[in-house]
């Protein structure tokens, strides 16, 4: 366990770098899959030659860091898309009640909503032409299958 | 191998089970019991980790891959429930047509607009005893919100996330 934990802290350490190297509001969440898998591996791969190429301990090993990376992947979505994380922080700075007015005025002023569009043209899903937000192919099919999988999981998306 | 094959038949058991029961619950009563939804939900995570402590496979990595693959479950039940981005993706189907970026925003959620997605958010935080609300006043945080929003913040500022959410 304590080279599963070992590995994860490694590889934490070149992604806090990496990040704050080239930062930017696009979550890169692939980018941080690629980084973590990497490590894993690098993780598991070590100590399967280390130790006499024992496979098992290789295996337990590999289980512990996926583990361990799901924690931090699940524990980063949120840390970077989360608009409930956003309020959150902005109820942070006061110790008094705040009207929801003063919350929707702020988010309405600022571009988090443009942003969440801009990630989904640099992901192939809309296209934004000069104001308007056109639905790509790729976004129409995808909303299909979204509308499909939502309504047997959880009886449709309410956003 | 056999920690892998038991992992995944009892996530897949888990899975079957507690979209089985959601259904169910959605289709008798016709809305969603988010209390009982969640005891059952924990229910059946500790039945599969004491199921996994008690099988003949070593327990540490057995439970990590569970937690792993439990984890992809919750966050795709979240995204397909909550989904901000693919909310805004179905409001632009739900259109037939293109739409200007202000007429997006004020319909998200199929109107409820910018106001609904934040009260929906502050009305779970505040269910789950993060904060106070009191018709639309919203605040002040509890000692767990309050710690959740300065980990949110002082995260946000380590990876030099200044913008997001």
């Amino acid at each position: 366990m304590i080279e599963a934990i070992l590995g994860f802290a490694a590889v934490f350490v070149v992604h806090v770098i990496v990040w704050r190297i080239f930062p930017s509001n696009s979550p890169r969440i692939k980018l941080l899959f690629l980084v973590l898998l990497a490590g894993n591996l690098i993780t598991t791969a070590l100590i399967y030659y280390g130790f006499e190429q024992n496979f098992q301990r290789a295996f337990d090993v590999f289980c512990i860091s996926v583990g361990i990376d799901a924690i931090y992947l699940y524990i980063y979505s949120g840390v970077c898309r989360s608009v409930s994380l956003t309020l959150l922080g902005q109820l942070t700075h006061t110790r008094h009640s705040m009207p929801l007015k003063d919350f929707v005025t702020d988010y309405e002023e600022s571009d988090r909503f443009e942003d969440r569009v801009k990630v989904m043209e640099e992901a192939g899903f809309v296209s934004i032409q000069g104001n308007e937000v056109v639905l790509t192919f790729k976004g129409q099919n995808a909303a299909r299958w979204i509308e499909r999988i939502s309504n047997i999981i959880s009886g449709g998306l309410e956003g | 191998m056999m920690t892998l094959l038991l992992v995944i038949s009892v996530l897949g058991g888990l899975v079957v089970i507690d979209l089985g029961v959601n259904f169910l619950v959605r289709k008798q009563l016709g809305r969603r019991l988010l209390k009982l939804e969640s005891l059952l939900f924990f229910g059946l995570i500790g039945a599969s980790v004491s199921f996994l402590f008690f099988s003949s496979v070593p327990f540490v990595p057995a439970v990590s891959l569970f937690i792993a693959g439990l984890l992809v479950y919750m966050q795709c039940k979240s995204i397909f429930s909550r989904g901000y981005s693919i909310r805004i993706l179905l409001d632009l189907y739900s259109l037939g047509k293109p739409s200007s970026m202000e007429k997006l925003k004020n319909n998200y959620g199929q109107g409820q607009g910018v106001k609904g997605l934040l009260l929906k958010r502050f009305q779970s935080m505040a269910s789950i005893g993060l904060l106070k609300i009191e018709g639309e006043s919203l605040g002040p945080l509890s000692t767990l919100g309050r710690f959740c929003g300065m980990a949110g913040l002082m995260s946000r500022k380590l990876l030099g996330l200044e913008n997001v959410g």
